[in-house]
């Protein structure tokens, strides 16, 4: 599977696959990881873009972010960061992202979104 | 003794010696004394004449001394002579008048008798004076008791002689005469001289009796004039000779008028006249008058015809020839009227004493009555001075108080008692009656039945008292009032204990023997409260008796009536028609006092003052008014303390409540959202792979396609649904951040018309066949706002207007602005809004009964009015409705401009 992988982050499972189903529809390819365990995926796998839920348990969006941001090898992708809107205004600026997704979207908003980092699968 | 210094001239001492006795200084004593007698008694008498002639002449014995002087010497040969007057005061002789022949120089005696003055009994005018008879003197300078002895040596005297002058009364003066020659005693001269003496003296007795007839007559004039009694002389015919002015005034004539008219006619009454006429000719007849010399009244005349009361006292004047008579005349008018007003006073003062409820007594220093008096008497069955006589002591020894304070008044002291006597209560104070040599002769005492007085001191005294507890009442309600504030105890036992409290201060207050406490429900339901002063017995009668009153029967609902007047009402189960009230504990006769607030009736006091008093003063009904209306507050208080607690109870649970509501919305908000989010996802993504299996040339027979398409239609249709579940999910979320006080707002410089265009063209976009007018969209507003926020409020606006307008009506959308804020309006034509409804739509999850909105199948959880409020309010602008019900409503916004 070659092409271009999307990275999503979020501890909702029915989050995960809606996503998963949408854009593989579109031809992406779609890793999915929960709270912390992104990390050693997006190092392992090096995506071409992280969706980040930042209402996560244990590790939150902001931390997983920063560490992201800390690896050398995961430093340079692109990190969109997707909450409700309330919260993405209070956290989101504060925290290191290249784009905001905010919840709840529409199917448009996440594929304009993701070309939008991407080259086109 | 020096030589005189003149001589006489030998011419004129011949001649006189011829002529003169004393001046015969040859011895030749018989020839001189046969002469003299002869020639003496001729002289005389020519000398007695010529003394008259002088004295009828003169006014006066100075004026006339000096001539009788000169008269003398000439008559009888003597060189000089002087009077010597008495004078009183000094009990001496002075000397008057001093005449001498011109032919002689007295220098040296003259001034010395003009010096000297003489006691009795010294020098010759003394003797004179002290014996009162004449003294010859041969030769002065040869005399013992001749103090000018010298002088008259020296000026050649010689012979003197002395006599007094005389009246009844005793010596005025005496006259001393002086001769160059030897004096001889010559008994004829010596009578002779003691007859001129008496006649001077007659004659000064007669110019001082003239004199003080003078001084008389001029005081009786003046007395006349000035005297304030009307003084009237009449003649013996009745005619007026005197009238004063006094009687000018009494009478009202003047003198001119009243001189010579007869008295009768002038000042007699008519009727009186011929009395008085008869009374004169009875007197001039007989010497005899009752009238004269008495003091006696009668009415007498004045000239306007007005008669007076008169004091008249009439004296006959003792006169020679027909008598005259004065009258001496006082108007009595004033008199009278004095006294009359003195007797009506007294008759006053009498009558007072006698009519009062007074007693007047006095009693002697023994105590023996001497005046028993007054009307207060007979309230004792006492006749007036009934106890004269009789002793205080004996009378009234059983009353210890008057006891001592009679005898304290008899020592001269003033007291008071207060003695309660045949069941009556007097005030006496006590006088003692001081004698005129600082004593006591008695003591005067006035007792006052103050019965009633003191019986409404005794009233005055209980209802001090009343007040009294009235006031620890008070202050006994405030402490329950206090104490009932005090929260968490049991609603109803804490009514219980209050009403029983009342009823006790009322039973204290009132002095009543039991009383009771019954609430009134609204429908006048009675619920027992309290009672006081029942057994334990019956007040579980009472209690019982209470909760089943016969509230239905006319008597009862009467009695509500007259009670919610606020009218107490007297029941006395013994009267027929009272008799359901009668009660198994044995209250016959009670008194029921409304207690209300306002004119609200809460309760009633029921107030039973025992089987034998019944309440009567008024004051007893207005306190029992007081006690009832004050009861009634402590209830009301009472239940208003118990009604705030569950409203504040209720404030705090819906508080809660609300809080729990907010939380909840908001958890359930988010809850949903994820959900919602995959939902809507996974249906657009379905959507749009629908859109591409209809293109897809896999899918081109005709029943395929049909079936893609209806899967599309169902799959927008959800869609839709969705996007509506997501804006109510959206609202929730809202209203819990608007009631956390979370809503947030991200100010921006922004445009409001460009704001408002979007949310327009979104609506148009997702309503096509509705028609939404937009006007004055057209210039730039800048706002301060969140644009998120405010494009929510218009699209909440439209889509509201969408659901309610008529038909096919179109939606008005209009801005406007002045110079300090923007407008924004939405217009819909459709069922509009009452006053009270658009008032109200503003209130979370209000919603506005029976209105049938025309679009989509939801009216909505009453949430997005609330939160566009929140929204522009805390903006800093306004939100409001205008609306005609059954035409249309416009809602409308303003928010501030930036400058």
């Amino acid at each position: 599977m070659g092409g271009t992988t999307v990275l999503v982050v979020d501890d909702d499972e029915a989050i995960i696959e809606v996503i998963r189903a949408a854009l593989e529809y579109e031809g992406y390819g779609v890793l999915s990881a929960v709270n912390g365990a992104a990390l050693q995926v997006a190092h392992d796998r090096q995506p071409d873009l992280i969706l980040l839920d930042i209402m996560m348990p244990n590790m939150d969006g902001v931390e997983v972010s920063r560490r992201l941001r800390a690896d050398p090898a995961t430093a340079s992708i692109p990190i969109v960061v997707m909450s409700a809107h309330s919260r993405m205004r209070a956290i989101g600026d504060t925290m290191a992202a290249d784009d905001r997704l905010p919840k709840p979207f529409e199917l448009g908003d996440l594929y304009a979104t993701v070309a939008r980092w991407t080259t086109a699968p | 003794v020096p030589a005189p210094r003149k001589t006489m001239p030998a011419g004129h001492t011949g001649g006189m010696a011829a002529a003169l006795t004393p001046r015969d200084r040859n011895g030749a004593g018989g020839r001189r004394k046969a002469r003299q007698s002869e020639r003496g008694s001729q002289e005389q008498l020519a000398l007695q004449y010529s003394v008259a002639g002088i004295l009828a002449a003169a006014d006066s014995v100075t004026d006339a001394m000096p001539r009788v002087l000169e008269t003398v010497c000439d008559h009888l040969d003597w060189d000089a002579a002087a009077y010597w007057a008495v004078d009183a005061d000094g009990g001496i002789l002075r000397r008057g008048a001093f005449r001498q022949r011109p032919e002689f120089d007295l220098d040296l005696f003259r001034p010395m008798s003009r010096e000297i003055t003489f006691a009795a009994g010294e020098g010759l005018p003394g003797r004179v004076w002290a014996t009162g008879s004449p003294v010859l003197i041969r030769d002065v300078t040869e005399d013992t008791n001749f103090p000018r002895a010298a002088p008259a040596a020296a000026d050649g005297l010689r012979g003197a002689v002395c006599f007094p002058v005389t009246t009844g009364a005793g010596i005025l003066g005496v006259i001393e005469c002086f001769s160059h020659a030897i004096g001889e005693l010559d008994k004829d001269l010596v009578r002779a001289l003691t007859a001129l003496g008496a006649q001077i003296g007659q004659f000064v007795e007669r110019t001082r009796a003239e004199a003080a007839r003078r001084e008389t007559e001029a005081r009786r004039a003046s007395m006349l004039e000035t005297a304030l009694d009307a003084v009237l002389t009449i003649d013996h015919l009745g005619c007026v000779v005197e009238f004063n002015p006094a009687a000018e005034r009494t009478f009202g004539y003047s003198r001119e008028e009243a001189l010579g008219r007869e008295l009768a006619d002038l000042i007699i009454p008519p009727e009186q006249r011929a009395q008085h006429r008869a009374g004169l000719a009875r007197y001039l007849a007989t010497g005899k008058g009752s009238l004269i010399g008495r003091r006696l009244e009668m009415v007498a005349l004045r000239a306007d015809g007005s008669t007076f009361p008169a004091e008249v006292a009439i004296t006959s004047v003792p006169l020679a020839g027909p008598p005259l008579f004065t009258g001496y005349i006082r108007d009595l008018s004033e008199r009278r009227r004095i006294e009359a007003a003195l007797g009506a006073s007294e008759e006053r003062l009498r009558t007072i004493v006698a009519h009062a409820p007074v007693v007047l007594f006095a009693v002697d220093r023994d105590g023996i009555f001497t005046l028993s008096e007054g009307a207060g008497l007979t309230a004792l069955g006492i006749r007036p001075d009934e106890h004269v006589g009789q002793s205080y002591f004996t009378l009234y020894g059983h009353l210890p108080d008057s006891m001592a304070a009679m005898r304290r008044a008899l020592t001269g002291e003033h007291t008071m008692t207060v003695d309660h006597f045949q069941g009556l209560v007097f005030e006496t104070r006590w006088m003692p009656l001081p004698d005129t040599d600082g004593g006591v002769k008695g003591v005067i005492g006035v007792s006052t039945d103050i019965t009633v007085r003191s019986r409404i001191e005794e009233e005055r005294l209980r209802l001090e008292q009343r007040t009294r507890a009235a006031l620890d009442a008070l202050l006994a309600m405030a402490e329950v009032m206090a104490r009932t504030s005090d929260a968490g105890e049991d609603a109803l036992s804490s009514v219980r204990d209050v009403a029983r409290r009342l009823a006790d201060l009322a039973r204290t207050l009132l002095g009543c023997r039991s009383v009771a406490v019954i609430a009134l429900a609204d429908d006048n339901t009675p619920a027992p409260l309290a009672c006081v002063g029942l057994s334990p017995d019956q007040a579980e009668q009472w209690h019982k008796r209470i909760d089943d009153w016969p509230r239905g029967t006319p008597l009862f609902k009467a009695l509500m009536v007259r009670l919610g007047t606020g009218e107490p009402v007297h029941v006395d189960t013994a009267r027929p028609e009272q008799r359901e009230m009668a009660n198994p504990f044995g209250i016959e006769r009670y008194l029921l006092v409304p207690m209300r607030v306002g004119t609200a009736l809460v309760g009633l006091l029921s107030v039973d003052y025992g089987p034998d008093d019944t309440p009567g003063s008024p004051g007893d009904a207005a306190l029992m008014e007081g006690v009832a209306g004050l009861a009634a507050l402590v209830l009301e208080r009472e239940r208003l303390q118990r009604e705030r607690e569950e409203a504040r109870g209720s404030a705090i649970a819906l508080r809660e409540a609300n809080r729990r509501m907010d939380e909840f919305l908001g958890i359930a908000g988010h809850e949903m959202r994820t959900p919602l989010t995959s939902i809507k996802v996974s249906l657009q993504l379905a959507q749009r792979r629908m859109v591409r299996l209809r293109e897809s040339e896999n899918a081109q027979t005709g029943e395929a396609v049909r079936g893609l398409i209806e899967v599309g239609s169902l799959l927008d249709r959800a869609a839709a649904q969705m996007r509506r579940i997501e804006r109510l999910v959206d609202d929730m979320v809202d209203v819990s951040r608007i009631g956390a006080g979370r809503l947030e707002i991200r100010r921006q410089r922004c445009d409001l018309a460009a704001i408002v265009r979007n949310s327009v063209d979104e609506q148009r976009l997702s309503a096509p066949d509705r028609q939404i007018l937009l006007t004055g969209a057209d210039t730039a507003l800048p706002v301060d706002a969140d644009p998120d926020r405010i494009a929510q409020v218009v699209t909440n606006y439209l889509t509201n207007a969408l659901k309610y307008a008529y038909g096919e009506r179109p939606i008005q959308v209009g801005m406007a602005s002045d110079v300090v804020a923007a407008r924004v309006w939405v217009r819909d034509e459709g069922p509009g809004l009452t006053a009270e409804e658009g008032a109200r739509v503003w209130e979370v999850f209000y919603r506005v009964v029976g209105v049938e909105h025309r679009h989509g199948s939801s009216v909505g959880l009453g949430m997005g009015l609330h939160i566009c409020r929140t929204i522009v309010e805390q903006h800093g602008g306004r939100v409001g409705v205008e609306s005609v019900p059954s035409v249309g409503a416009t809602f409308w916004f303003t928010l501030p401009l930036m400058s």
